[in-house]
């Protein structure tokens, strides 16, 4: 097979040495530490009321941002590992556990309200307040799988996206009530699958293995 | 100066982590062997998923180029099968899926070609054929090596700029098109059989 000794000579012939990643999870905590003040100033161009924790309920909502995190950062860390050839993603079970654990906390402040139904329509704040927050994550995100391509993309940037929604609904959490309507619950989780969507929409290209 | 592939044990995957792990440091020696004794388990790997030689010596060359290109991901302390296994499957369906999509393209109704026949048509006709001929036979070449191709023959850019344009090296840029033009060869050799 001469063609391929010449190929890996040329390949060899001028090799300069390469930098490893960092760990999975020590990339992921890198960008929770990156995309959460990114997210949050982007939402500057909302108006925000501050969350008053001392409102009853406030217990699921802190329950939730705790879960929101945990599930952030363990999307992010299965997103780097799984970019990786030969790699599996970490804890899948854990993760799966903080998302449900998230919904559950949610619902169960939805129905800790007298109307837990809420009016039709409403929910398009948090719905923008999701979408925009993210905006700059899913940008940290796809520079952050770039740096190692990935051989399933659609995969890893899917596991990104989540992580993305999780951050930024955590953001959310901090300026919005403690309890939930369902209606507007519901705009939370179409905002999560919109950032999801995106992120493997836009970040398909640029972290494909060419 | 790197070794020649006889003088090298074919099987000496145990050794391929600490190759690798030199190979990283930018030791060209290390890479060089490591590489050569990689090729005979990538054709094993695609050989089990294609049946297709000449393909199966396209994946082998294109893993070669991504492993080069992901050199960086592999961690020495972890087994290197894996990770050069997913890298083959990767291609190995890349390779399937370009194969597919160039064979779905290829679509001829005579029916309808009689029934709509324009007489001032053959000029265009054999321009666009020509057109469509070119593309057919490109469309057929891993990616790689269509670019290499469409820079240097179509472009008519030189091996230098065009190494530089793909941040591969002159030799390897050499090997592609050399691969590249013999395939182009055979296909064409194919189709007019």
């Amino acid at each position: 097979m001469t063609d391929h000794d010449a190929l890996i000579d040329g390949l060899s012939g001028h090799l300069r040495p390469v930098t490893r990643p960092l760990p999975a999870g020590v990339r992921a905590w890198l960008w929770l530490v990156l995309a959460l003040p990114a997210g949050w100033l982007a939402t500057w161009l909302l108006p925000r009321h501050l969350t008053d924790w001392s409102r009853p309920g406030a217990v699921w909502a802190v329950l939730g941002l705790a879960l929101s995190l945990a599930a952030a950062a363990g999307a992010m860390r299965a997103a780097m590992a799984s970019s990786i050839a030969g790699r599996g993603v970490p804890q899948g079970a854990l993760l799966a556990v903080a998302g449900l654990g998230w919904l559950g906390a949610n619902v169960m402040g939805t129905l800790s309200l007298a109307q837990p139904w809420g009016e039709p329509g409403s929910g398009w704040y948090c719905y923008t307040f999701v979408v925009l927050a993210g905006a700059p994550m899913i940008a940290l995100a796809i520079a952050a799988i770039r740096r190692t391509r990935a051989v399933r993309p659609e995969r890893s940037l899917a596991y990104a996206g989540l992580a993305i929604a999780f951050g930024a609904l955590s953001l959310l959490s901090f300026c919005h009530p403690v309890t939930e309507h369902a209606v507007d619950l519901m705009m939370h989780v179409a905002g999560g699958l919109t950032v999801v969507g995106l992120t493997v929409l836009l970040g398909r290209r640029w972290v494909a293995l060419a | 100066m790197p070794q020649t592939g006889s003088t090298l044990a074919p099987d000496a995957p145990d050794h391929w982590p600490a190759l690798m792990a030199r190979a990283q440091a930018g030791d060209g020696e290390a890479y060089n062997r490591v590489l050569r004794q990689m090729v005979p388990a990538i054709r094993a790997m695609a050989r089990r998923r294609l049946r297709d030689e000449a393909l199966v010596e396209d994946i082998v060359q294109d893993v070669l180029l991504t492993v080069h290109r992901v050199r960086h991901t592999y961690d020495p302390a972890r087994p290197i099968m894996p990770w050069l296994s997913a890298l083959t499957a990767a291609r190995s369906v890349d390779a399937t899926r370009r194969r597919g999509r160039h064979m779905a393209r290829e679509v001829y109704e005579e029916e309808h070609m009689l029934a709509w026949a324009d007489a001032g048509a053959t000029e265009r006709m054999e321009g666009f054929a020509a057109r469509h001929e070119v593309e057919r036979m490109l469309g057929a070449l891993p990616a790689r090596q269509r670019e290499v191709v469409e820079l240097v023959r179509l472009r008519e850019m030189s091996l230098a700029d065009t190494a530089a344009a793909t941040r591969l090296s002159v030799p390897a840029i050499k090997a592609l098109l050399h691969r590249a033009l013999a395939r182009l060869r055979q296909n064409g050799g194919e189709g007019h059989d």
